[in-house]
């Protein structure tokens, strides 16, 4: 450790420059190598499909997470980034395997999908690319892309969804409509009601329940099943709506609020030029460790008593003697000792201007 | 100021912290200008790093120098460790503190010679002059501000200085200047880079070995090390600490 701080402080400057040469070296060769790009950037409202019972949806993951996900993930797959390359300049690329594969790359690197933070359901898609027609052209296409994947996906999910509730409420419709009729029979058996035709229940039907517990229990099945009646009817509305609003292109669950601009000036790739200059530090602190343990390794001589091995019995250790004045070449070298033999008779020559 | 080395303590010590120009000489400047100086003794000059004499107190203290007639050599493995500097600041400091002691330091690396240039004397007759032409060795002597420390400059130049070095006129120069000084420091060259070092080291009573921190590497230290007779080497003295780590952070390190 002794002599790592020596070697350190001895040669400080040969060892903290490397991180700040190579930075600074690097700093201007990447700023003017760096792309010019250019962004766009499209704003979409999303919100959870409304044909879902929203009580089977995780009620951690907003909408807007859960849509930026879905959506990072597609530009992932072959075939919405192909549907996404054919809206663009990019499309002739995709006559080949080695394009197919520069577009993937382009496309990784170029766009993407954020929740806006602090937010649920504002996504920001953005689109980084060398021509502002390219940023623009990619960030309209992945909305064209996103949105008519999303309406085919949303029409066949809702018309299944149609189907279904479809069939769930005429379940409860048929329950609710044997759950009426066996309280109608009932009321008209014990004379609680003057007909079964629907006809308005006696005054004497309010209390029956109080003392008729099997009445009691029928009226409540009847209320249940008109309960589901109502839920299957709403849920099937939702799903309609959903298959109504998806077959006309407008999905409410993925409204584009700001749509893609045409940049107009380049943007600032502040980021990239200090994750460089970091890089460069980074080696340059490498090199500088080198060159530490090269030197520590390297430094052979003498600098502490412990040094000597084996250990040999020292009489002292004489400080470095340093006369300052600024004395002519030939005596230089031996300024410290005629300083020490001064007592006896040796002397330096006189500093400049005082003979 | 008395210098204490350890964790946040920075080891630089600066000459411009003492007001050099209010030194008790005002012509040091101009050190003996060509001429012998004149030993000053007790209230003489201070020294220029304050403090130091302290570090070279050390030193010889644990060395055991001083209390006893010897020869020492100091040495190095390589060149510019500081051996000289070394040899002159414990001869400075041994002069002070034991005044009635007789102090010689003495050059004895003809490829760098400098002794006769730091204190302003004459580098003829040096050592190598006198053992060649077989002349008394205090010829060589130089007299210093102290009136207790000389120096002996390696003099030359001289072909086959080498030679000069290793004949029987050097032991009987060493033995020579036994008997006129209590202590006798041998600025010794660099053991793998001279092999007079070696021979010169084995006329001492006992060695200091000088090493560089941070510049020389062990495995030079431990070679030259295992070129010195074991029983003379007395030990190593670690010249230019400098650590770059910062005090505080050499304060935690200890904690």
């Amino acid at each position: 450790m002794r002599k790592l701080l020596e070697a350190f402080f001895r040669h400080k400057w040969l060892v903290l420059l490397p991180p700040f040469v190579i930075a600074m070296i690097v700093a201007p060769i990447a700023y003017m190598t760096m792309p010019v790009a250019y962004e766009s950037v499209v704003g979409v409202w999303v919100d959870r499909a409304t044909y879902l019972d929203p009580r089977a949806q995780n009620q951690f993951v907003s909408a807007a997470q859960a849509q930026s996900s879905q959506l990072t993930e597609l530009l992932h797959t072959r075939s919405f980034m192909v549907d996404v390359a054919q809206r663009t300049s990019l499309a002739p690329l995709l006559s080949s395997k080695a394009g197919e594969g520069r577009v993937a790359d382009l496309l990784d690197k170029g766009v993407t999908v954020t929740a806006v933070p602090n937010g649920t359901h504002l996504l920001a898609i953005k689109a980084r690319f060398t021509t502002p027609q390219l940023a623009y052209q990619v960030a309209q296409a992945v909305v064209d892309a996103y949105t008519d994947r999303n309406a085919n996906q949303l029409v066949d999910q809702s018309t299944t969804a149609i189907g279904f509730f479809q069939s769930q409420l005429d379940n409860a419709q048929d329950a609710a409509t044997k759950a009426s009729r066996d309280l109608s029979q009932y009321a008209l058996a014990m004379g609680y009601a003057s007909s079964g035709d629907g006809a308005p229940i006696s005054p004497d039907m309010q209390s029956a329940t109080a003392f008729d517990p099997q009445f009691a229990d029928l009226q409540a099945k009847a209320r249940f099943a008109q309960q589901q009646v109502d839920q299957a009817r709403v849920a099937l509305q939702n799903a309609q709506q959903s298959s109504a609003a998806a077959a006309q292109g407008a999905d409410v669950g993925f409204q584009v609020i700001d749509p893609p601009q045409m940049p107009t000036a380049p943007v600032t790739q502040l980021k990239n030029l200090i994750v460089y200059v970091a890089a460069a530090l980074m080696v340059g602190l490498g090199l500088s460790t080198v060159v530490l343990v090269f030197l520590v390794a390297g430094d052979r001589s003498i600098r502490a008593e412990t040094d000597l091995v084996p250990p040999v019995r020292v009489l002292g250790t004489l400080p470095m003697l340093k006369v300052k004045h600024r004395l002519p070449k030939p005596v230089r070298a031996s300024a410290t000792r005629r300083a020490i033999g001064f007592v006896a008779g040796s002397a330096l020559p006189a500093p400049r201007g005082t003979r | 100021m008395v210098v204490v080395e350890g964790p946040g303590t920075d080891t630089t010590m600066d000459a411009e912290s003492t007001p050099y120009h209010e030194a008790s000489e005002p012509s040091w400047l101009q050190v003996n200008d060509g001429r012998q100086p004149v030993a000053t003794g007790d209230g003489g000059r201070e020294w220029l790093f304050p403090g130091v004499d302290e570090h070279f107190r050390g030193i010889y203290t644990r060395a055991g120098l001083g209390y006893t007639s010897e020869v020492v050599a100091v040495c190095s493995a390589i060149g510019g460790e500081g051996k000289t500097t070394v040899s002159v600041g414990l001869g400075v400091t041994l002069a002070q503190d034991f005044p009635d002691s007789r102090i010689l330091i003495v050059e004895t690396d003809v490829t760098s010679p400098v002794l006769a240039t730091d204190f302003d004397v004459d580098p003829t007759p040096g050592l190598v002059d006198c053992v060649h032409a077989g002349e008394s060795v205090q010829l060589a002597y130089r007299p210093t501000f102290l009136e207790n420390l000389h120096v002996v400059p390696v003099g030359g130049p001289l072909r086959g200085a080498g030679r000069v070095l290793r004949s029987i006129r050097m032991a009987s120069a060493i033995d020579a200047m036994r008997e006129t000084h209590d202590l006798v420091i041998l600025d010794v060259p660099p053991i793998l880079v001279n092999s007079d070092s070696i021979l010169i080291t084995d006329l001492a009573d006992c060695v200091i070995c000088v090493v560089r921190m941070g510049v020389t590497p062990l495995e030079l230290v431990n070679k030259a090390i295992s070129q010195l007779d074991a029983e003379k080497l007395r030990g190593v003295v670690l010249n230019g600490a400098n650590s770059a780590v910062p005090g505080w952070l050499r304060g935690m390190w200890a904690q």
